[in-house]
């Protein structure tokens, strides 16, 4: 069994597991840390952006102006944002034979692995998964294809001139397998691949394994999976929650007695403590409101907003923001919105049972009838002309890369009175904002991440006890910031193994069984004898058929009739040799007893010796050694033929016969 | 009505007899001996005022029919008549006394199984036990023997209420004792003089309850804990009860007793074993033989193998103010250990003898239960800090050096790492417990010498817990403690720099708008405690007010209180109008020319009175009048508030709320004072209160409306 690491990224996981004969590919996250080394795609003219001077090196002797800019101290690369794909290299990819998909988030790279890499598999995931994941690939093709920007900067990535750029530029690693953003129509393409399945739903992998995805807690359809065979269970733990946000509830049980756990997808905010976050979202959006600034929230368009305007809607009274309008800006705003109310059965019990009531499961539906919250596709069009400040707009991406987001950087990162509060917890908010520098508006740092931390995770484990862990490297040592804290990391018993991108584990643990059936008539014919109490064996003499993955012991057909009949003709493969098969011993032969049928017939000079197996009985008279031993009883005897039968049936005497 | 009482008495007496055990309810027989006791403390006698008690007591004696209740209710109402030396007279004569006392007679009638009766008994003996006549008749029926055998009765009240007799008996003995040796009048004994049988009695009662405790002080089995625990409350009871002979008596006789216990190291006896040590301990001179053995008991439970009990042991040392110099030095050490190892920070120096008890707190310390250890080193810093300075095993510098360095390792935001031990930073890290006891400390701390060269610091780490978003609202609470009782007690701001203070007014902003309204409310509270903060000087060697140095003056802060009187809770509304009555209290006492700001506000506090549907508001709105008119030199020249008053008074009397209405009372006082201040009443229908010829307020027993 083996564990192939495509990606270094702990929350943004893309592995390949074979086991078994299949090839099962557990995630395809897309690493998009890498768009914060591009300038900003703005939807409207930016006299700044496009005024920042080219970077030349201090020497003169590199001109890079048209690929890199130089923004408050930092260089940029002027094109289209690129992400840094899963490693492709490490296996042949047209081999996966399926790909488990755990969250939306997990399955932005798809397009890059199942187009034009000779996929021909099966992707699985829950349907809320699909359809919001879609959303935000839509998204994030729709925010590429707006602002389509000709130039491909290619230049920097050489190596020698990289090695002469500035951090972080300089440092950037593998920078020529970055991609640019996929097209509609391979992320369709991708999509038509890809099966829905419920929570607990088995699935067969050609007869070998078996695969459920299980309710893990963090987002709508969100799921850890178990990948198990009749004697061996494989848990692949991906984002997961024990908080009582929207979604189902975390599976916990069904992971217990794997032999295998793969621990992807913890939070990336170990100190921060989302209640706590949410509390300071709250109180950072009413302190500026009332000052009469304007907030800005870079999100995803799913996920953790549908949390933050559960709570506004809770707090907008308290706070007296009743008449500050709030604005959700997205190209699938409305469908993401209006998808949160109809997965009612992925949800948390208190929201599914609102379904049987007159009121949607979110709040966030009486916001928007209320006027309080409203969506629309981009600022251009309706947007303009309802724009009312001061108010709160949540929009992407949280890059500021990208969307929306940029217009309303550029727009209130004058006024000290604005504040952007960054919420999502993948990206550096002051790498995000490098190259808006210098900027006035406030910066406010709430990352909300209800994935388990460190505490939970070795609850968890302490409870479903697997015989080995698999996680990312970054889990076993503390963050480098805070090096003195040995409780955010995992300490387990045997230690987990630590995976980077580009590793290939041997998983360590060796498949000792299979199951192999056998027909009723087949075991009808058997004939089971008792070695000890409890225990009866027998001897089967049978075909093994093996057909996709299912092993069937088969009775040994006759021999062919001598005549050949009229009746109709079957294909008949040749019949395998059949020999009557030497019966089994069993059993242990006794010394004293032994020593004394010997006697009986005639044998009376025996010199036993002990060794450290069992006895070495010597008939001197005969010059004939028997070794009696644990697992065997051999008898030396030269050519004196009658002699070696006579002992053999003694021997036998105290032996069964299978 | 009490003579309707007695006249009835007879007959309540008799359907109490016939009642046997049908008594569904005891309460009304505690009301009626609730009763008698009034009766027989105001009356001339309970037997006088009620002479069908007697009869009464000596039927049910004697009736075994009587329920449980009955019986007890008849035992305690024994002891009550014969607590006067004219009723234990009448009960002797007539024989009751020695059959309702004599556990014998309930024993055989099967019914001293019975915890009712038991309590009863010894409440009744407890009643009696006030003369001479008493104890004798308790020495002479050999009392004492059951007595003893209820001090660790297996009903805790029963318990309980043995101690307390038996401390009774104790005093009593001591009482009539110290009559007999100076014959000094006593008001119970004026014509008793003490027979010699007398004090003989006292002395063997005295002897045998000094062996009674010499044999139960001393642990046998594990499964006697519970009965020991309870000895040792008996004993620091009488030990802190008895006077000096009678005390040195008991004392040399549990001693072996007790050297015994304290090698047995049992953590449970730790906390009763040092109540009993150190009540011992108090009263004594200090070159007395028995001090000095306890001195030496108390070095011992100081080297204890269990870190727990020495920590307690040197805490009970250090509250008790131990007269002993080492002995407080030393315990003084052992409750700065775990801070020292936390932070590293040298508090103790390297020669000290505690290497193996620092070693023992260190191996504690990684595990959870560091969390209490840390607690209790923190909360002894108060002690530690009212110690003489060369007494001290640190400056008191650096124990609060090390008290930051903890509060910045707890602090979840805080990337600060310990040189001491590590381990402890998982179970400490945003341990509110452990932040709120450091922050206490730290509050104390700002008392110290030479500390307020760390105020930067100390406002540095207060800013981070306002600002962190983990912080609890009760550690929020706390800071601004802290926030007010250092800038309180530094008279010079100067260090506070822009930055700092740019820091603290976003942290106060942000608090003011927290979903919790528990941390809106500290920081409101806060806002109006800052503004009584006495002045300070700024680097420009001006006088200042704290307000304006740290949140840059009422510029700030009344908005903010203008918006938490909308706050949906209503104790955060309260508060608010609380703080703007603090707030704007100077400008009212310089009579400074109101704002259209304060005029609104008057209007929203008029609002509140009439539509808050809370009371707490509204209580708040009438007290900011009160506040508002005492304050202002000369009311009638401010318009606003005459104008306000007529409102607010009718308003607030017609208030469904009491504490508004009173509240609404103490205001026209106040105006009626204001009004007529001369001290002989004008108008001839004023009531003249007792003392200050002030009108009298709502509340008073003879009050009077106006």
């Amino acid at each position: 069994m083996k564990l192939y690491c495509l990606s270094g990224h702990p929350t943004l996981p893309c592995n390949v597991l074979k086991f078994k004969s299949t090839t099962v590919m557990l995630d395809c996250g897309l690493d998009t840390t890498s768009v914060l080394n591009f300038l900003p795609l703005p939807l409207v003219h930016s006299p700044r952006l496009s005024k920042l001077p080219g970077w030349v090196s201090k020497d003169g002797s590199l001109n890079l102006e048209k690929e890199l800019k130089e923004c408050a101290g930092r260089v940029f690369v002027d094109s289209q944002p690129e992400f840094c794909l899963p490693e492709r290299e490490l296996l042949d990819l047209s081999t996966i034979d399926v790909i488990l998909i755990s969250n939306y988030h997990c399955m932005m790279a798809l397009p890059y692995i199942t187009e034009h890499t000779g996929f021909t598999g099966t992707v699985y995931a829950t349907e809320p998964t699909l359809q919001i994941g879609r959303l935000l690939m839509e998204e994030l093709v729709n925010f590429m294809e707006r602002v389509p920007k000709a130039q491909s900067a290619t230049c920097w990535k050489n190596k020698e001139i990289q090695r002469m750029l500035p951090g972080p530029l300089k440092d950037a690693v593998d920078v020529w397998t970055w991609k640019r953003c996929y097209s509609m129509q391979e992320v369709n393409s991708a999509l038509s691949k890809v099966q829905l399945v419920g929570y607990s739903q088995k699935v067969e992998l050609f007869g070998a394994v078996q695969v459920s995805p299980l309710s893990s807690g963090y987002s709508l359809g969100s799921s850890n999976w178990i990948i198990q065979s009749h004697h061996e269970k494989v848990s692949y733990v991906s984002g997961s929650s024990l908080l009582t946000t929207h979604p189902q509830p975390m599976d916990q049980s069904s992971l217990k007695n794997s032999d295998v756990l793969i621990l992807t997808g913890l939070t990336q905010m170990p100190t921060a403590n989302p209640d706590g976050m949410l509390g300071e979202f709250c109180s950072n959006l009413a302190m500026t409101i009332r000052a009469g600034g304007n907030v800005l929230v870079p999100c995803y368009s799913s996920g953790v907003i549908y949390d933050l305007l559960e709570c506004l809607y809770q707090f907008i009274e308290s706070a007296n923001l009743g008449t500050t309008p709030f604005y959700f800006i997205s190209p699938v705003a409305n469908s993401s919105l209006e998808f949160s109310q109809i997965f009612a059965e992925w949800l948390c019990h208190n929201k599914q049972t609102k379904v049987y009531l007159p009121e949607p499961p979110f709040p966030h539906a009486e916001l928007i009838q209320t006027n309080k919250l409203k969506h629309y596709p981009s600022i251009h069009g309706d947007f303009s002309s309802e724009f009312r400040q001061p108010c709160v707009v949540f929009t992407g991406h949280p890059s500021l890369r990208f969307g929306d987001v940029v217009h309303f950087m550029e727009l209130w990162g004058k006024s000290s009175l604005n504040t952007v509060i960054f919420t999502e917890p993948d990206f550096s908010y002051l790498d995000a904002l490098a190259p808006y520098q210098p900027l006035a508006m406030k910066c406010v740092y709430c990352p909300i991440d209800t994935r388990l931390n460190f505490h939970q995770v070795s609850k968890l484990l302490k409870e479903v006890q697997p015989l080995h862990v698999v996680c990312p490297e970054q889990y076993t040592q503390p963050p480098l910031t805070q090096s003195h804290r040995s409780d955010l990391m995992l300490e387990l018993q045997p230690p987990p193994m630590p995976y980077r991108r580009c590793s290939v584990l041997n998983l360590p643990f060796r498949r000792r069984y299979e199951r192999v059936y056998i027909l009723p008539e087949l075991a009808n014919s058997l004939v089971p004898s008792e070695v000890k109490p409890g225990v009866s064996v027998a001897t089967v003499s049978a075909v093994l058929q093996s057909k996709d993955n299912k092993h069937t012991l088969q009775s040994v057909p006759k021999a062919p009739p001598v005549a050949p009949s009229k009746k109709r003709k079957r294909v008949m493969e040749e019949p395998p040799m059949t020999m009557a098969p030497k019966p089994l011993l069993s059993g242990a032969v006794p010394l004293e007893a032994f020593l004394a049928t010997l006697q009986k017939h005639g044998i009376t000079e025996v010199k036993v010796e002990e060794t450290a197996d069992g006895h070495i009985l010597h008939l001197q008279a005969e010059d004939t050694l028997i070794q009696l031993e644990e697992d065997g009883t051999h008898i030396v005897c030269d050519n004196n033929e009658p002699l070696r039968a006579t002992l053999r049936d003694l021997v036998l005497r105290f032996l069964q016969k299978l | 009505m009490d003579s309707q009482c007695v006249s009835i008495l007879p007959r309540v007496c008799g359907v109490l007899l016939v009642s046997g055990s049908s008594l569904p309810d005891d309460t009304s027989l505690e009301k009626l001996l609730d009763w008698f006791t009034t009766v027989a403390q105001t009356g001339p006698s309970l037997l006088e005022a009620c002479p069908c008690l007697v009869d009464f007591v000596s039927k049910v004696a004697f009736n075994y029919a009587s329920g449980s209740s009955i019986l007890s209710f008849t035992l305690k109402l024994t002891g009550l008549i014969g607590a006067s030396e004219d009723g234990f007279k009448v009960l002797k004569e007539c024989s009751v006394l020695k059959l309702v006392f004599n556990p014998q007679h309930w024993q055989e009638a099967g019914l001293w199984e019975d915890p009712c009766l038991r309590i009863g008994w010894i409440q009744g003996l407890k009643m009696i036990l006030q003369h001479s006549e008493a104890l004798s008749f308790f020495a002479q029926a050999d009392l004492i023997e059951p007595l003893l055998q209820l001090q660790t009765d297996p009903s805790l009240f029963v318990a309980s209420a043995a101690n307390q007799t038996l401390a009774q008996v104790l005093l009593l003995c001591q009482s009539l004792s110290s009559v007999g040796h100076n014959g000094s009048k006593n008001r119970d004994l004026e014509h008793n003089s003490v027979s010699m049988e007398t004090t003989q009695n006292y002395s063997g009662i005295i002897t045998k309850v000094s062996e009674y405790l010499n044999k139960s002080v001393v642990l046998k089995e594990i499964s006697q804990l519970p009965g020991s625990q309870q000895i040792l409350r008996l004993l620091a009871m009488l030990l802190v009860r008895v006077g000096p002979p009678l005390r040195d008596t008991l004392l040399l006789a549990v001693m072996n007793s007790l050297e015994e216990l304290v090698t047995t190291s049992c953590s449970q006896l730790t906390v009763p074993l040092l109540d009993v040590i150190l009540a011992a301990n108090s009263g004594l001179r200090d070159d007395c033989v028995p001090k000095q053995r306890l001195i030496r008991l108390l070095w011992a439970m100081l080297n204890m193998k269990k870190p727990d009990d020495v920590m307690q042991a040197a805490a009970a040392v250090l509250r008790s103010h131990q007269s002993d110099p080492a002995l407080s030095a030393h315990s003084a050490r052992v409750l700065l250990l775990p801070l020292d190892i936390v932070t590293g920070v040298s508090l103790l120096d390297e020669n000290s003898t505690e290497g193996e008890l620092r070693i023992l707190i260190t191996e504690q310390l990684k595990r959870k239960s560091c969390i209490s250890m840390i607690c209790v080193c923190l909360s002894n810093i108060p002690q530690i800090t009212l110690m003489a300075s060369d007494r001290l095993p640190c400056p008191q510098r650096l124990i609060v050096t090390a008290v930051l360095l903890l509060l910045r390792l707890c602090c979840v935001d805080s990337s600060s790492s310990s040189p001491g031990c590590v381990e402890v930073v998982r179970f400490i890290t945003g341990n509110s417990k452990v932040q709120k006891c450091a922050l206490e400390a730290l509050l104390v701390l700002s008392k110290s010498p030479g500390v307020k060269m760390v105020l930067v610091e100390v406002f540095k780490v207060l800013t981070e817990y306002l600002n962190s978003p983990s912080s609890d609202p009760s550690v929020l609470q706390k800071s601004y403690q802290v926030v007010i009782k250092w800038v309180g007690v530094c008279p010079d701001l100067s260090c506070i720099t822009d930055q700092l203070r740019e820091g603290f007014i976003q942290a106060v902003r942000k608090r003011a708008c927290d979903t919790r309204w528990e941390a809106r409310d500290s920081t409101v509270e806060f806002l109006g405690h800052l503004v009584e903060v006495p002045s300070c000087w700024t680097f420009t060697e001006q006088e200042t007010e704290p307000l304006d140095v740290l949140l840059g003056g009422r510029r700030f802060t009344v908005p903010l209180l203008k918006e938490a009187l909308q706050d949906p809770e209503s104790y955060v509304r309260a508060s608010s109008i609380s703080a703007l009555a603090q707030t704007l209290a100077p400008s009212w006492q310089d009579g400074t020319a109101l704002t259209q700001e304060q005029e609104d506000i008057v209007a929203q506090l008029q609002e509140v009175l009439f539509q808050d549907s809370e009371g707490f508001a509204r209580r708040a709105a009438v007290k900011y009048f009160t506040a508002w008119f005492s304050a202002c030199s000369s009311p009638s020249s401010c318009w606003l508030l005459m104008q306000s008053m007529p409102t607010v008074l009718s308003q607030g009397v017609a208030d469904l709320d009491w504490e508004v209405k009173l509240h609404t009372l103490e205001l026209a006082e106040l105006l009626l004072d204001r009004a007529f201040p001369d001290p002989s009443p004008s108008h001839s229908y004023a009531v003249m209160s007792d003392q200050d010829h002030r009108l009298p307020i709502a509340g008073h027993p003879n009050s009077c409306c106006c």
